[in-house]
């Protein structure tokens, strides 16, 4: 995450207007992200590393990720901080949050480990306590692991045997995927929502449920907004927003296009689908 | 505040932008007016093969929910060993097989010194060709060659086959052309 980063979302925002309701606040948070300087985190040797990617497993289980979590934490007081200036309803919670987070340094850790683990009572519980609805926890939390988890990827890179992971889910930490890209050859290629990998899917099939019935799935699609797609399965009801780099040549990064693409989110779940 | 199973995993989820519109403290009303603005068309994906040649590529075939499964878009299929996604020409215009308004839907005879191409019927077409085969090929027909040779052939009558002939059908089109003596049976794929 560089400099580059600001400037791929200056370009989104100037190209395509819808997108900046996302990314203008979300423009602050990324410079933040951009100064952290995460420490890269030593890697447990894993004897069983061979047998785990040829069975199917990530790398690394999510409460397992080796992150920094006290450059997280860092960050995500800054998050607090910045957020709480602006005119929202929720500014007391990011209040009580940072104070709670300056205090206690077990705060933050016991909101990593809930966000890293998906123990929603626990994200639950601790968005009661501040007053704040634990989704915004959940996604101050993300994005505040976000360098971390850049660190971290860079890091096991050559590691993923991208070849041979043909599995819906993500190879690295196993969480599920938020967005998807058409490759120059039309392959699809999946996003992971939690650390950023991306790895190439079968075109046809969702990557949820593993549902191939090609009379259940489906997409749609505006019609003045080519190369955009919304993929559906009516197995599993999820879907998964596509962007078509054959038509976007210049697609800045798959976590710009899911916040400048939020409208087709609202449209999916308007049709049932989550 | 509770958030039950089903929520935490919508947000957790590939749904995350609820997560990311509450994050940020976004307000909706613009996103939303945008999404209204918007005319939507859905459609399903079915893999098939290019009809064209013997090479058998993978094709996306994209067709509409509304407007009777009309064909919207035809693309090469990325997964499909046999193309990986690429495709010729012609089979890039494969769409235009079903979506054409100069495609021919019955059969067409010229008759001989005209220039004129006229519609006419299956039964006439069908029956007309088998006479004039018949005609051509009793008209032609060697039973000897020069040699005193048996040889049972027509030399006047040529057949050209269709790539779009699979393998049964092209045994089938031999068989006959052989048992009525043509020696000149050709295929469209060597031309």
């Amino acid at each position: 995450m560089d400099a580059d980063y600001l400037q791929h979302i200056d370009r989104l925002i100037q190209q395509r207007p819808v997108a900046g309701t996302a990314l203008e606040p979300y423009r602050e948070l990324a410079r933040l992200m951009i100064q952290s300087e995460p420490e890269t985190m030593d890697i447990p040797e894993d004897e069983h590393l061979e047998i785990r990617r040829k069975e199917g497993f990530p790398l690394f289980s999510r409460e397992g990720l080796p992150l920094d979590l006290g450059a997280a934490s860092v960050l995500l007081n800054q998050f607090f901080k910045y957020l709480s200036k602006a005119d929202r309803e929720d500014r007391t919670g990011l209040l009580e949050a940072l104070k709670q987070s300056e205090k206690n340094s077990k705060w933050t850790d016991r909101l990593f480990a809930a966000i890293l683990k998906q123990d929603e009572k626990a994200l639950a519980t601790m968005a009661s306590q501040v007053g704040l609805d634990p989704r915004v926890l959940l996604f101050l939390g993300k994005t505040a692991l976000k360098p971390s988890l850049e660190s971290l990827r860079r890091l096991m890179e050559e590691s993923i045997d991208q070849k041979n992971w043909d599995h819906g889910y993500c190879p690295l930490c196993g969480s599920q995927p938020d967005m998807a890209c058409f490759t120059k050859t039309g392959k699809r290629q999946l996003h992971c929502e939690f650390c950023g990998e991306e790895w190439i899917f079968a075109r046809i099939g969702c990557p949820f449920c593993n549902n191939d019935s090609q009379e259940s799935l489906g997409y749609f699609e505006a019609e003045v907004e080519e190369g955009l797609r919304v993929y559906f399965c009516r197995s599993c009801q999820r879907y998964l927003k596509t962007i078509d780099r054959r038509v976007f040549e210049k697609v800045a990064s798959l976590e710009l296009e899911s916040l400048a693409t939020l409208h087709l989110d609202v449209i999916a779940n308007e049709k049932g689908f989550t | 505040m509770n958030v039950n199973r089903r929520d935490f995993l919508k947000i957790t989820g590939a749904s995350a932008a609820g997560a990311a519109i509450l994050g940020l403290g976004l307000d909706l009303k613009p996103i939303k007016s945008h999404a209204q603005t918007l005319k939507i068309r859905h459609a399903k994906e079915t893999t098939s093969i290019c009809c064209y040649c013997a090479v058998g590529c993978g094709v996306i075939c994209s067709t509409g929910e509304t407007g009777a499964g009309k064909i919207i878009n035809i693309e090469g299929d990325p997964d499909h060993p046999v193309n990986e996604g690429a495709l010729c020409a012609k089979g890039a215009g494969l769409s235009q097989l079903a979506n054409n308004d100069s495609r021919i839907t019955a059969p067409m005879y010229r008759a001989p010194y005209t220039n004129q191409w006229k519609k006419v019927s299956w039964d006439w077409a069908l029956s007309t060709i088998a006479e004039r085969v018949k005609k051509s090929r009793d008209k032609s027909f060697e039973h000897k060659n020069g040699k005193g040779q048996v040889v049972n052939r027509t030399m006047g009558i040529a057949s050209v086959g269709s790539a779009a002939l699979d393998n049964e059908e092209c045994w089938l089109i031999q068989a006959l052309m052989r048992s009525l003596g043509l020696v000149y049976i050709e295929h469209q794929a060597r031309i």
